[in-house]
């Protein structure tokens, strides 16, 4: 920090003083109800490890998630509800962003079909300044993929993708067919649903609720305290919701197939 | 009284003769200033203008450019900045669009950006634009104007994002709607060209001051696109267009002033209503004054508009003329309106084109109508009272008499003290104008909001020290205690749910007012207040007067910001007494002017209202006594203090009398008038006379805003022709003793300024003393 003259500092102090009044308190255990362990780095996270690219650093979390569905059930399932040719091959998407736009995305997941079975594979932003690989990496591996699989990625996920590369002034490279889960559970359900949220779909159609899951209102705030404190105890959380998310897309896909 | 010249019989001029030669006229008219018409000065650019822009200008009436008009295009096409003083209807508009047409129109995937003051405007410039589109060939498919500003629905957003070339907004939808939002501007901001800053006088102050860092996070983004356009600003006439330009845009300026517009013979009148009695304190109202002058120019077939400080005097005088007419000429009730905010979009659109057509044959306004809007030339302009500053009383004046026909303003004056200084200086008026236009964009509570914006919109690294200066630094290592930001790898980013820009008012200092909460029968807001002014202002206790009720204040709540108050009707109002005191903290200029000593720094002001008086309506008699216990507010501001040497308060000494005293009545009159030369409102200077600091009684004059604002250190440099104003307002008063229209305490407080009467229970300080100090400080005893 430059060399500051006294009577500087001393106004600079007035104006600490004064943001802080009127600064929101920070909500007394943010860092995980209580667990009772110390701080968590979240390269302790289970499957996960820092990947390099031109484009800077972000963490991947890998993990198998196979003999959930079967990989052939959903392309079956994709293929039948999106009239497109077999053979093609499918990733599914959901992304964790800190708000509804021009505010940056931290989390990309993803789940494809690898090695027969399905491997989910997560991007995460450890701060604001790996958004830009994580988004150059979302871009080369959704380009291995003919289709993408999203629910609301039609209004939401796709188009701040292609906002924050704007941003970042990237070339976005992948231009995937797309399959937005959210039209077609519309279509299904319109009339016997409240509404069509996932949740409630997980709720009704899939019969199961989730426990101890993020709402969604709360994910932009836990990931900026992630990033004031390095504790990633909540941010568990997060990435557990998202990995969900992608997992519950598997499982609607073949429902919404169904008859 | 002016006499007006016999030989001359045009309209204005029997119009004039009529009034003065009238039973009814009491010697109102103090000036006359007989404006000469002004030939035209016709200049073509140094490369031709494109064919077709030629064709269209033509078909519109425009068949050769004025000088300034072909200066701005000359220099615009050399990707200078420019500044475009000239005066109103002098055809400012044409010095952008024509750069802006001949670039888009051959290149279209270039972008404008034009920005103005109000939403208003901005559509007025929308169509005015689109007139000289429609009339190029295939211009609709290559110019494509929008306006975007809060009232452009959501579906029209999008598509002007994507596909429009200029864009006509305004600064709080620049912070709010659109910086914020760049990726989605990513088209439109690659590929600009322009940035057109109209009105550009109108940026001082706060909002200049909030304006220019707006301008800073646009620079910034634009160079995150790649793009460097040309800024080109317009501006009615101040004394520093340059300076706040540059300051404005952070780049250097090229000043254009020389008007090549021609203007036809316009008389400007000041009229002072007449002494109510002969005691010469008490005058007639100007707003009845106003309504008989409109009347009579109404009925004389001149078409007029009466310009008024609030709104409610719109819709008064309205009301006194259409009574009047109702009487004398019923025919005409139906040919007059107001015209204000408040009225729906609709029907200001049907009364501007009623004026323009001159189906209206008298308007009532507010200042809505004072920046450009287009509603053709009117006969006649009367403004009621000073409206605050030069530039706008030429841009109201300028109203009356566009291009070549005669045309006549009168200035009616309010009793107080400026207004009364300009009936006895038209010079103000009609010389060189003394108005400095000040910002202070670095004022660290200013700068700290907009850092954080700018966090948002691009991380911030060290590099953006070049737009927002040395406190770059330390105030993002504010933001970062505070978790606002967080800096990683030398780059700070936004880290926080909160969206910055929607904490930030442009046009106040955000967050730092109070509200008055009416509690009887419910709660109500039936005000605000600054923060600096409430304690002194809803004391509990106290009398609140508003909308000439008397409200009893119950409680003030200091934390959250909030007066309870509650009608009561009572006989009495409450003054409080303040107990003030000024600490400078660092001096950092300091000059000697023949005997007086005058400095500028940084300063802490203190202040509490420690007690209240009760005075009795009308009868001005003290009925009461009250104290208080406020806790002690603190203003870290900057300041000029000044004192007389040994030399000049000896002189006093001498006559047997008491140097503070003059002091005193000298900080009341310099309060007054100094917003005549760095164009601000009284409210935002601040005044003191104490001598804790220089060991000898001092005159404190400081900004009225955490941080300062630029104006005292104006003031500073300003401070010889200051004083020589200060002078001529205390040697020329008529008053005996003193009066505030001269060095008694100037009537602050808003609720109270309707009622001059509030102001009369302080002392009036000794105005022979004031004098004294300042000839001898000028030499001009």
């Amino acid at each position: 920090m430059r060399e500051v003259d006294r009577d500087i500092r001393e106004r600079i102090a007035a104006l600490e003083l004064a943001l802080r009044e009127r600064a929101p308190r920070r909500p007394r255990g943010l860092a995980g109800g209580g667990r009772g362990r110390g701080p968590l780095g979240v390269g302790d996270l289970e499957g996960a490890r820092e990947v390099e690219c031109d484009l800077g650093c972000c963490l991947v979390l890998e993990r198998d998630v196979g003999g959930l569905v079967s990989p052939a059930d959903l392309g079956r399932a994709a293929e039948k509800l999106a009239g497109s040719p077999a053979g093609r091959r499918y990733v599914f998407l959901d992304l964790e962003t800190t708000g509804f736009s021009a505010t940056p995305l931290f989390l990309a997941g993803t789940m494809f079909e690898k090695d027969g079975g399905l491997s989910c594979t997560q991007l995460l932003a450890r701060d604001y300044s790996e958004e830009r690989a994580v988004l150059g990496m979302l871009d080369r591996l959704i380009g291995g993929f003919d289709v993408c699989i999203t629910f609301n990625g039609k209004s939401f996920d796709m188009p701040y993708m292609r906002e924050r590369a704007k941003y970042h002034r990237l070339a976005l490279a992948c231009d995937p067919e797309h399959l937005d889960l959210l039209h077609h559970a519309r279509r299904k359900w319109r009339d016997s649903l409240p509404d069509c949220r996932l949740t409630t779909l997980e709720r009704h159609i899939l019969r199961r609720r989730r426990s101890g899951d993020v709402p969604g209102r709360e994910v932009p705030c836990i990931y900026h305290e992630f990033v004031h404190t390095g504790d990633a105890r909540r941010l568990v959380d997060v990435i557990r919701h998202n990995l969900m998310d992608v997992v519950s897309m598997a499982e609607l896909l073949i429902r919404l197939a169904e008859a | 009284m002016e006499s007006v010249p016999s030989e001359d019989t045009s309209k204005i001029t029997r119009f004039l003769r009529g009034i003065v030669s009238s039973p009814g006229y009491r010697g109102q008219i103090a000036h006359i200033a007989d404006i000469p018409p002004r030939e035209a000065e016709y200049r073509d650019p140094a490369e031709p203008l494109d064919p077709a822009l030629k064709k269209a200008l033509a078909s519109l009436g425009v068949r050769r450019l004025y000088s300034h008009q072909a200066e701005a295009v000359d220099l615009i096409r050399k990707s200078r900045n420019v500044a475009v003083v000239t005066s109103t209807a002098s055809g400012k508009s044409l010095c952008y669009n024509i750069p802006v047409l001949e670039t888009l129109y051959h290149a279209p995937d270039s972008t404008a950006l034009y920005m103005f003051p109000t939403k208003a405007l901005a559509q007025d410039q929308l169509r005015a634009l689109g007139d000289l589109v429609l009339r190029l060939p295939g211009g609709g498919e290559r110019i494509r104007p929008g306006t975007y500003d809060g009232d452009t629905p959501r579906y029209a957003r999008r598509k002007l994002r994507q596909d429009a070339n200029v864009i006509m907004t305004n600064p709080d939808m620049l912070n709010q709607g659109i910086l914020p939002y760049h990726s989605r501007w990513s088209r439109f901001f690659s590929n600009l060209e322009y940035v057109v800053i109209d009105e550009m006088h109108t940026y001082r102050g706060i909002f200049g001051s909030n304006v220019a860092n707006v301008i800073r996070r646009l620079r910034r983004i634009l160079k995150h696109y790649g793009a460097d356009p040309v800024f080109i600003l317009c501006s009615a006439t101040i004394a520093n267009p340059g300076e706040l330009a540059e300051n404005l845009i952070g780049a250097p300026v090229e000043t254009l002033t020389r008007d090549g517009s021609p203007s036809g013979r316009k008389r400007f009148v000041l009229w002072n209503p007449p002494f109510l009695d002969k005691h010469k304190i008490g005058r007639k109202s100007s707003n009845v004054e106003a309504h008989e002058v409109m009347v009579k120019l109404v009925e004389s077939d001149v078409q007029t508009i009466t310009f008024t400080k609030a709104r409610v005097v719109a819709e008064l005088i309205l009301r006194y003329v259409r009574d009047a007419l109702a009487r004398r000429n019923p025919h005409l009730v139906d040919k007059i309106s107001a015209y204000r905010a408040g009225y729906l979009p609709e029907e200001r659109r049907r009364i501007e084109k009623a004026l323009f057509s001159g189906r209206l044959l008298g308007v009532a306004s507010t200042n809505a109508l004072e920046l450009g809007i287009d509603v053709g030339s009117l006969d006649a302009s009367i403004i009621v009272g000073f409206p605050g500053t030069i530039a706008s009383t030429w841009q109201q004046a300028g109203r009356a008499g566009r291009k070549t026909d005669e045309s006549l303003v009168v200035f009616i004056a309010y009793n107080d003290p400026v207004d009364q200084y300009l009936m006895r200086h038209p010079g103000y008026f009609f010389d060189q104008t003394p108005e400095n236009a000040v910002i202070g964009p670095d004022n660290p509570y200013i700068l700290a909001g907009h850092l954080g914006c700018a966090a948002f919109e691009l991380p911030l690294t060290k590099e953006d020290e070049a737009y927002f200066g040395d406190l770059t630094a330390p105030i993002v290592g504010v933001l970062e205690e505070v978790e606002k930001v967080k800096t990683i790898d030398g780059s700070t980013y936004w880290a926080n749910t909160e969206f910055p820009a929607a904490a930030l008012n442009l046009r106040t200092i955000s967050d730092d007012t109070f509200t008055i909460v009416d509690v009887t029968g419910g709660e109500r807001v039936i005000g605000v207040v600054d923060s600096i002014s409430a304690p002194e202002l809803v004391y509990p206790e106290g009398v609140y007067l508003h909308g000439g009720e008397t409200y009893l204040v119950r409680e003030l709540d200091l934390d959250g910001k909030i007066a309870y108050v509650e009608r009561k009707e009572v006989d009495y109002y409450t003054q409080p007494v303040l107990d003030s005191s000024i600490r400078v903290t660092g001096e950092k200029r300091s000059t000697a002017l023949n005997g007086l000593n005058v400095f500028y720094g940084d300063a802490t002001v203190s202040w509490a209202t420690t007690a209240f008086k009760k005075i009795r309506f009308y009868s001005m008699d003290s009925i009461g006594y009250g104290k208080l216990d406020l806790p002690t507010q603190h203003l870290e501001t900057v300041s000029i203090w000044m004192y007389p040497g040994p030399g000049v308060t000896d002189v006093v000494k001498r006559r047997g009398r008491n140097p503070v005293e003059g002091l005193v009545g000298l900080k009341n009159v310099l309060i007054n008038i100094l917003p005549l030369f760095v164009m601000c409102d009284r409210q935002d200077i601040g005044g003191l006379v104490e001598s804790s600091n220089t060991g000898r009684p001092a005159v404190f004059l400081y900004d009225r805003f955490k941080g300062g604002l630029g104006f005292s250190e104006k003031a500073f440099g300003l401070l010889p022709g200051i004083l020589e104003a200060a002078l001529d307002v205390i040697v020329e008063c008529t008053c005996e003793g003193g009066c505030p229209s001269c060095v008694g305490l100037p009537v602050l407080r808003p609720p109270q300024h309707q009622d001059p009467d509030c102001g009369h229970g302080y002392p009036i300080p000794d105005k022979e003393t004031a004098r004294l100090i300042l000839e001898e400080i000028l030499e001009r005893g």
